[in-house]
């Protein structure tokens, strides 16, 4: 047999058989025709992966730079800025802290004696407040709480408080509302809020050292968290502070959301050790046919773009495996014969054969992949009263998987695809993902918006088993529907 | 033109070098061909498909192994796509023994390669494609049952019979001499 083999092979490997001509022709022509066209770089997988972490690393670095430059900032002050300012005083500036609020604001005022308005510049949540309003039930945040107390003393002291600022020859009024400066408090004593002037300059050079830069006209004007500037007249004969300002900021604002999606998934699969018959055969046998996630988002605004969202979802992954279900059938026949000879004796004779016929069975069968996975996204957001648009980015950890159904082994015989198998094919463990989408948003109603959330997820990691010899990952597209309802402000507290 | 030469040219696009590996090879990758064709018509097909691919590929090539194994697998791929196409249907044609009848070596000593080739157009397909993959081109069964898509067990029966029909064939051409 080898020998009969041998000689086969001896002859045949190297024959030539004669060649058409006109092929070279053909040849040449077909080749023009399908030139392989190179792939271009942004299609390339890796170079997604690295524009996804990048885009989401850009605007989770943009969300921590902005708010925290707001900090920093909020308590600066510029001469250009200062259109509330309306005329100099030489003494009255006055500098509130509190320990308990985490705002940091600058509120400058023109206060003088000579005129009964004064003016005050503050992040404000009321239209106006007068200032039997500022009791302790009725304050509601701790700017309020501040400004009421500034309001008592100026009642109790009938004084402004003064801030002078060395370098200047402008001089004017200022509430600075900080918690990092919780050293000075002024409550309803008269002697915290000092009428000399060495108290006074104190205060202002302790706040000057905190904000303001050495030099420069203090107290002009205010950047608040928002760059709107929120103006209120302080009445002394009327005791009423009025304030004129901006629309609520979102920046409190916390959210729910409630999606679903349809997804069209994509599994790569790349080799680690397994031949590339293997890898055919599961390219051959497995198709996805789609699937779905669903989830719950809370989402907190860190200011009026910038926002956090996190939270958890189920996604489920359906896949089509086809397989070919080899089966061998023999069939017996018996053939009897009968015939006279020349003896007149009947002779019966059975003749039997068996046929084995080899055949195969095409089966299907689905492969389900469920996940639980916890996002963790940064998003920007812009827009209008009734539309917001905003980009997300971030990570989803996929931190469990279930799944069941048929695969291939090493071998390529049928192997169960089932999470509680010891040998399984897919890795339970923490799998990362990264997530880019954009969101649009319509306010439907009170407190509730409607959004519409195209992304996409690549995954950054295996979701194999290492020891399997191939490593396949899901990279997926979807569209996230759902309702994004804005938690009341009364219901957090 | 060394072999470095024309992979070099080749991968450069040059017309000139192209044209001289495929009239070193065409022959033998003719012949490749042939023995997976049903007729001249489609392995003259196969022959084309197979060559624009080694062109295309060329760069892929990685210098790791012979160069004409490596442009042999190519064209056996595509062969194999077009018996994919058709279905190829793997079954027994016949029953009983599949004990090998013994050949003396003189008598299949005595064919020329193209009584051979003759020999094995006649093969019903499955038996002849496995055979050329086992046989001649040195797949295992285990390969030629992923590239096919039937079992390896399959494979082995179909070579058996296979060789058992061919060897039927030379010893009917060896009463015919006689």
């Amino acid at each position: 047999m080898k020998e009969f083999d041998k000689y086969i092979k001896d002859n045949l490997y190297n024959y030539e058989s004669p060649v058409p001509e006109g092929l070279w022709d053909r040849i040449v022509a077909d080749k023009d025709k399908k030139k392989p066209t190179p792939i271009p770089f942004w299609k390339n997988g890796y170079f997604q992966s690295a524009i996804i972490a990048v885009i989401a690393f850009a605007i989770l670095g943009a969300a921590n730079w902005y708010t925290n430059r707001n900090t920093n900032t909020s308590a600066s002050t510029t001469q250009k800025e200062t259109p509330l300012v309306k005329t100099t005083s030489l003494d009255n500036t006055a500098s509130i802290s509190t320990k308990n609020t985490n705002v940091t604001a600058t509120i400058p005022a023109t206060l003088t004696k000579q005129e009964e308005n004064k003016t005050v510049s503050s992040l404000a949540h009321s239209a106006a407040i007068t200032k039997k309003n500022y009791d302790k039930k009725n304050v509601g945040s701790p700017i309020d709480q501040s400004i009421a107390k500034f309001s008592k003393t100026l009642a109790h002291t009938g004084n402004i408080p003064t801030e002078l600022a060395p370098s200047s020859k402008t001089k004017s009024n200022a509430i600075a509302i900080n918690s990092t400066i919780a050293e000075k408090h002024i409550g309803n004593n008269n002697s915290e809020t000092s009428n000399t002037d060495n108290s006074q300059i104190n205060q202002v050079n302790e706040i000057d050292n905190h904000y303001f830069e050495r030099g420069s006209i203090v107290t002009k004007t205010t950047s608040l968290l928002t760059n709107k500037l929120v103006s209120k007249t302080l009445t002394d004969s009327k005791k009423t502070i009025t304030a004129i300002h901006l629309p609520n900021t979102s920046a409190k604002n916390w959210f729910v959301e409630l999606y679903a999606s349809p997804d069209y998934d994509i599994k790569k699969v790349n080799t680690s050790g397994a031949n590339s018959f293997y890898t055919q055969a599961l390219d051959t046998a497995q198709k996805l046919s789609g699937g779905f996630t669903v989830g719950v988002r809370i989402s907190k605004n860190l200011n009026n773009h910038f926002s956090l969202k996190s939270g958890i979802q189920f996604k489920e992954i359906t896949e089509r495996f086809r397989y070919k279900q080899f089966e061998s059938k023999s069939l017996t026949v018996v053939t009897e014969r009968s015939y006279v000879n020349n003896d007149g004796a009947t002779i019966s004779n059975k003749d039997t054969t068996t046929y084995v016929q080899t055949g195969y069975r095409l089966m299907t069968s689905f492969n389900i992949y469920k996940q639980i996975e916890i996002p963790v996204i940064a998003s920007y957001q812009i827009g209008s009263n009734k539309w917001h648009f905003s980009a997300n980015g971030g990570i989803i950890a996929n931190i469990a998987s279930f799944y069941e159904g048929k695969t291939f082994d090493n071998s390529l015989n049928i192997a169960p695809l089932s999470t509680t198998q010891q040998n399984g094919v897919l890795k339970s463990t923490v799998n990362l993902s990264a997530y880019a989408g954009i969101s649009f948003l319509y306010d439907i109603g009170k407190n509730f918006d409607a959004f519409a959330e195209p992304y996409c997820k690549y995954g950054l990691s295996n979701s194999s088993n290492a020891s399997f010899s191939f490593g396949q990952r899901f990279n997926s597209i979807g569209l996230n529907l759902g309702i994004r309802y804005k938690i009341p402000h009364t219901s957090i507290k | 033109m060394s072999e470095h030469e024309l992979i070099k040219g080749c991968i450069e696009q040059n017309p000139h070098t192209q044209r001289a590996l495929f009239e070193r090879y065409a022959g033998k990758f003719m012949s490749v061909c042939v023995r997976y064709a049903l007729d001249t018509m489609e392995a003259e097909d196969m022959l084309q498909e197979g060559f624009v691919r080694i062109f295309n590929n060329l760069h892929q090539f990685k210098h790791e192994g012979s160069f004409e194994g490596w442009m042999r697998r190519i064209v056996v791929n595509v062969c194999l796509k077009y018996i994919q196409k058709r279905k190829l249907p793997f079954k027994d044609i016949e029953g009983g023994s599949t004990q090998d009848i013994q050949v003396a070596p003189y008598i299949y000593g005595s064919l020329s390669e193209d009584d051979l080739m003759k020999l094995i157009s006649q093969l019903p397909d499955g038996y002849r494609i496995v055979f050329n993959l086992n046989v001649i081109e040195g797949y295992s069964h285990e390969e030629i049952g992923v590239m096919l898509g039937i079992e390896a067990s399959t494979s082995r029966s179909q070579l058996v019979k296979a060789r058992r029909m061919l060897q039927n064939q030379i010893i009917k051409l060896e009463k015919i001499a006689v």
